[in-house]
């Protein structure tokens, strides 16, 4: 086995092959790094190029490619609070504070660092569980498959800590929306309102992007600083203290690159929980977590970026030895292995030993390259913390947007994105604690398939199956005892059944909990006339949502606000910093600022997307960010015409010349084709 | 004030450029119009999968093929089993011939099958081809036992399925509801894939609805170490490979199952169908069928088609046309039937639809639950019939009589639909 792997070694050495791998790394990179971007459009780009080379160098480039994406997501993550790939949205909570305090080379040298050994570690499991591959893979069915979901979702107890009760209501109501579309079983449309767009259920992308990404950009607004403020930025010095964190703290990042690596061999848990899972993780084991993540605890960016590296060799492990793609990008590369003549299964791990090495290798290679080359160029994006708000702004909204688009390619993304932005921004401010919603979102459709198909073919003979009940005492374990900490803090059972007053607590919250009692109310009641099996889970997830919702109504309203804020998330401390709780009067002229400054914000937005409708993606970009530079920025029109320019150039060659984007048609588009034909993404 | 002038001459500006586009297309021959354009090809489905592996893999080739030899663009825009495109290529997409595009075998059926959001007609659709036709296999794993289809009639054996609407999930209920097999479907499954891991773990038996090339090319171990039977084909026609693996269309019992199982399986033929909108000037139309068809024969493509492992079997675009033409005009009893038998999970209630009332002589062998239950035997055949008290008309001797006077041996008349007893005239 040795012996396979050191010749693999030399034979991934070849210069051609190393360069391959390069050239997979910087694309990767670059992908990485533009929010809706990720893993699977490059392989789907770059599959039919790999179709001359020989299977080493294919996957040297795919693989290259395919592992760094969530290395370089860490940039946008860090500075802008806008999540590079959907595997890097744990990383904002903690990695974002940082860069506003000028810590951004901290965030960046401690994430790379632990990326490199969380994307090691995943491709050495990968390499020494080889023998027992197969055997174990197979003694994992639907049930496990559930259990595992089920873990994951418990986390959400860890991840709404000082608010257990809104968590838990959010995390039902991401269970829901995750069963918006056709349902497997019965093939019912569940809360599709109609459209076409919704028939296969919400993507993932803007959900995620309007969820973090669209707040944090609002509170940028509203702020009017730049993201580092006036402090000071750590270049260097920042990156060595960064990788010193990471040894220091060496057995969590270990830890994490073990969970990253195991969960991402359990197809259906995808990237974009895997960091949740392994923040909650940390939140709950590490010491002082609960006082300090959420604030720019280093801890927290480790625990995210060295699971998210991880996950790749774990995604490989279905994929190698039984054709079953661990996660989307890697069903694009069961197609590699088809155009070389690989059959995924145990020819991988006997006869064509050699080249799964090669792939393992290639994983190991990619992830230390562009750990090496982020560090090698992040000391220019550190930087980019002290620009400007006008003129960062504008840019990074125009990313995202795009980027949101990437999800369908549809006007449904755009509006998605949107509407998310605003829920997450009310969210963040009024202290709901948003990463229940996406864990929820991710597993509950996973949840719901898997209990149907475990009980369809085993009954409920499933639930004594030793693995599965190991795991689900785990998951029990890890969902009570947060709770039970509350509990605590709260001052026993007792302490949280008094304390309640008759003064009415009557605030934006009260209007925020009046929304989601309409929602929730509204989603359940359409539930009636489906089939059982398509309302089965909706509604019991939707009533216990409901009943929580009632709950933490009274909560709030009759009970006076307790003394701890014990948030691991970031927006109990925002609230707190930001002096936004608005039951306190003095506060009311900051009040009338921030929603004055909240509205213009939304105003470009809603002026974006108008543009988008009336005269294209691109003639808006270009209008969109010279306008906000000049009425926000007094920029000057030099600066604005080579931003807006440069921008509107960057995007028409890398989403219509390189990716072929489809465009949302126009309405001039519309009216005059000829102009569509002449101006791209009329 | 300014702004609405400049506006206003924006405007007469655009109508003027449409007016001058518009007119000269009639002189204008196909490769004076494709010259220096470009083609997009719409793929219903996201990057990676196969409709759009063939879909890059024939855009890669057939320019070369187009008098003018335009550029052609891929770009997918996923949603609702290809639905989205196949609505925007019949109603919104230009019909110049600049967009074409490719959808799912099953979504011409939409519009018949009473989906209201399929927005098109797709007898009227220009097909320009497909790029295979597809023969979809059942498959069962070699510890079920089940080497046959016909012990699948009284033996039971779970097979995976992907979801409501999926051929892994309609086949097995159309073989339960004509042929009458005792499948079991677990649905749910994420992927083909997924159903396939847990075949192999022991979680199903088996699956049907099994792209036959999909078999081949990506589990050719499982044939070879014979790890699975292919007990059955379902298509319109059959596969070169597999001569000797019954074929669904010998199995119907009469002409209007066999008309059913056509309707059902016809998409079959189509297997990835490459089409343009209506409306599209005739003479572009024909360079696109012939183009697609010389792209299908040019040895290039063969050889990247060939690398990728996906199946060169072309069907010209007249004749899907022609194909399309028959399943539009299928008789709507046909339709519903068919309806019934790809959706309906209780076998009965398409035995009615499908089998047509028999009448056979024979004897009462058991009488069960008050002769709530008859069983018979005669002509050959046994059966156990379910007696109504008010639909069932009985009669002894040629009198009126009550369910309870039957007795077992009597001689009767069976008149029944299904296992629903009509009729019993007894001697």
């Amino acid at each position: 086995m040795l012996a396979m792997a050191s010749k693999a070694f030399v034979t991934m050495t070849d210069p051609l092959r190393l360069m391959y791998l390069g050239l997979g790394v910087i694309i990767g990179l670059g992908l990485g790094v533009i929010p809706g971007l990720g893993g699977i459009v490059g392989m789907a780009i770059l599959l039919p190029f790999t179709f001359s080379l020989d299977a080493y160098s294919a996957f040297a480039l795919l693989l290259g490619m395919g592992s760094v994406t969530t290395t370089s997501d860490t940039i946008p993550a860090v500075l802008f609070g806008v999540p590079g790939t959907t595997g890097s949205a744990a990383t904002i909570l903690d990695g974002h504070p940082l860069a506003k305090k000028g810590q951004a080379g901290r965030a960046f040298g401690a994430a790379y660092s632990a990326s490199l050994i969380g994307g090691v570690f995943g491709a050495l499991l990968l390499a020494v569980s080889i023998p027992i591959l197969r055997p174990v893979m197979l003694s994992i069915g639907s049930p496990e498959l559930l259990a595992f979901a089920v873990f994951g979702l418990c986390m959400v107890a860890a991840l709404s800590a000082g608010a257990p009760l809104r968590g838990l209501t959010v995390a039902g109501f991401g269970i829901m929306i995750a069963m918006i579309g056709g349902d497997p079983q019965s093939g019912t449309q569940r809360w599709a309102l109609g459209t076409l767009y919704l028939y296969d259920g919400l993507p993932l992308v803007p959900v995620t992007i309007g969820l973090f990404a669209l707040p944090e950009l609002a509170d940028m607004a509203i702020q009017r600083r730049s993201i580092a403020g006036d402090s000071k930025i750590d270049s260097r010095s920042g990156q060595w203290e960064g990788i010193k964190d990471t040894f220091r703290h060496w057995w969590l990042v270990i830890r994490v690159s073990w969970l990253g690596a195991t969960l991402g061999a359990v197809p259906g848990i995808g990237a974009a929980v895997i960091d949740w899972i392994a923040y909650g993780h940390a939140a709950r084991t590490e010491k002082g977590a609960a006082e300090t993540f959420g604030t720019g605890d280093i801890r927290g960016v480790l625990a995210s970026e060295g699971s998210n590296n991880a996950k790749e060799g774990g995604a490989l492990v279905p994929t190698i030895a039984f054709g079953v793609p661990g996660s989307a990008s890697m069903a694009i590369l069961l197609g590699a292995f088809l155009v070389h003549g690989l059959q995924p299964g145990p020819d991988m791990l006997s006869k064509n030993l050699d080249v799964t090495y090669s792939i393992i290798w290639s994983v190991a290679l990619a992830n230390i390259l562009g750990a090496g080359i982020c560090f090698a160029f992040s000391n220019q994006f550190a930087k980019v913390a002290l620009v400007r708000q006008p003129i960062i702004m504008p840019l990074i909204l125009t990313v995202i947007m795009v980027g949101a688009y990437q999800g369908s390619r549809n006007w449904g993304d755009l509006i998605t994105v949107v509407l998310f932005g605003l829920l997450g921004w009310f969210m963040k401010r009024l202290g709901w604690p948003r990463p229940p919603l996406i864990l929820g979102f991710v597993l509950g459709a996973v949840v719901e398939r898997y209990y149907f198909i475990s009980v369809s073919r085993y009954d409920y003979g499933w639930v004594t199956n030793p693995i599965v009940m190991v795991l689900l005492a785990i998951a029990l374990w890890g969902f009570i005892r947060p709770l039970m900490r509350e509990a605590k803090n709260a001052g026993g059972f007792t302490g949280m059944l008094s304390g309640y007053s008759r003064s009415a607590n009557i605030n934006l919250n009260t209007l925020f909990y009046g929304i989601a009692f309409v929602l929730i109310g509204v989603m359940l009641t359409q539930t009636v006339l489906w089939k059982y099996d398509a309302r089965l889970v909706p509604q019991a997830i939707g009533g216990f949502s409901f009943a929580l919702l009632i709950l933490g109504f009274i909560n709030h309203t009759f009970k006076a606000p307790s003394k701890s804020k014990t948030g691991d998330d970031a927006k109990s401390k925002a609230v707190a910093t930001l002096k936004l709780d608005i039951s306190v009067e003095t506060q009311a002229d900051e009040l009338q600022v921030v929603i004055k400054r909240a509205l213009i914000f939304l105003g470009w937005i809603v002026g974006f997307l108008g543009g988008i409708a009336l005269i294209g993606m691109l003639p808006t970009i270009l209008i969109f960010v010279g306008s906000y530079m000049w009425i926000e920025g007094r920029e000057r029109l030099k600066l604005i015409l080579s931003v807006s320019f440069g921008i509107t150039i960057f995007s028409y060659v890398l989403f219509d010349q390189m990716l072929s984007l489809p465009w949302p048609r126009s309405l001039l588009g519309n009216l005059y084709p000829i102009l569509r034909d002449t101006i791209p993404s009329m | 004030m300014k702004f609405a002038k400049k506006l206003g001459v924006l405007g007469l500006a655009g109508i003027a450029i449409s007016a001058f586009s518009a007119t000269p297309t009639l002189a204008q021959s196909v490769a004076d119009f494709y010259k220096g354009k470009t083609i997009t090809m719409w793929v219903g489905y996201s990057p990676g999968g196969g409709y759009d592996t063939y879909a890059r893999t024939v855009a890669r080739y057939m320019t070369n093929h187009i008098p003018g030899n335009p550029k052609i663009v891929v770009k997918n825009k996923p949603g609702a089993g290809s639905m989205l495109v196949a609505n925007e290529l019949y109603n919104v997409l230009p019909k110049d011939g600049t967009a074409i595009g490719v959808i799912g075998r099953g979504m011409p059926m939409e519009p018949l099958l009473g989906n209201s959001s399929a927005k098109f007609d797709a007898s009227k659709f220009n097909w320009l081809g497909s790029a295979n036709n597809e023969v979809s296999v059942c498959v069962s794993m070699k510890s079920t036992g089940i080497t046959d289809w016909k012990q699948l009639l009284t033996k039971q054996m779970t097979v995976g399925g992907t979801g409501a609407g999926a051929d892994t999930d309609t086949f097995p209920k159309v073989m339960n509801n004509i042929l009458g097999t005792k499948l079991k479907l677990v649905t749910g499954y994420p992927g083909g894939t997924d159903v396939n891991f847990a075949m192999e773990r022991g979680e199903l038996g088996g699956r049907c609805g099994y792209s036959w090339t999909s078999l081949k090319s990506r589990k050719a171990d499982w044939l070879k170490e014979k790890k699975v039977t292919v007990f059955l084909q379902m298509s319109t026609e059959k596969h070169a490979d597999i001569p000797d693996v019954p074929f669904i269309m010998d199995l119907a019992k009469n002409d209007k199952e066999r008309k059913i199982l056509s309707f059902i399986y016809a998409r079959q033929a189509w297997g990835r169908p490459f089409l343009a909108p209506p409306g599209v000037p005739a003479d572009r139309v024909n360079a696109l069928k012939a183009a697609f068809m010389a792209t299908m024969a040019d040895p290039k493509y063969k050889k990247d088609a060939v690398k990728q492992r996906l199946e060169v079997g072309p069907i010209s675009g007249d004749q899907i046309s022609k194909l399309m033409a028959d399943l539009y005009a299928s008789p709507k009893e046909i339709i519903e039937a068919a309806k019934r038998a790809t959706n309906s999970d209780e076998k009965t209630d398409v035995s009615k639809a499908v089998i047509p009332t028999e009448t056979i002589k024979g004897v009462i062998t058991k009488l069960r639950n008050g002769a709530r239950k008859v069983s018979y035997k005669g002509q050959g055949r046994k059966g156990s019939l379910s007696v109504s008290g008010r639909k069932t008309k009985v009669s002894i001797a040629g009198k009126k009589a009550k369910r309870k006077k039957l007795k077992v041996g009597m001689k009767c008349d069976f008149t029944f639909r299904g296992s629903a007893a009509k009729k019993i005239s007894c001697g």
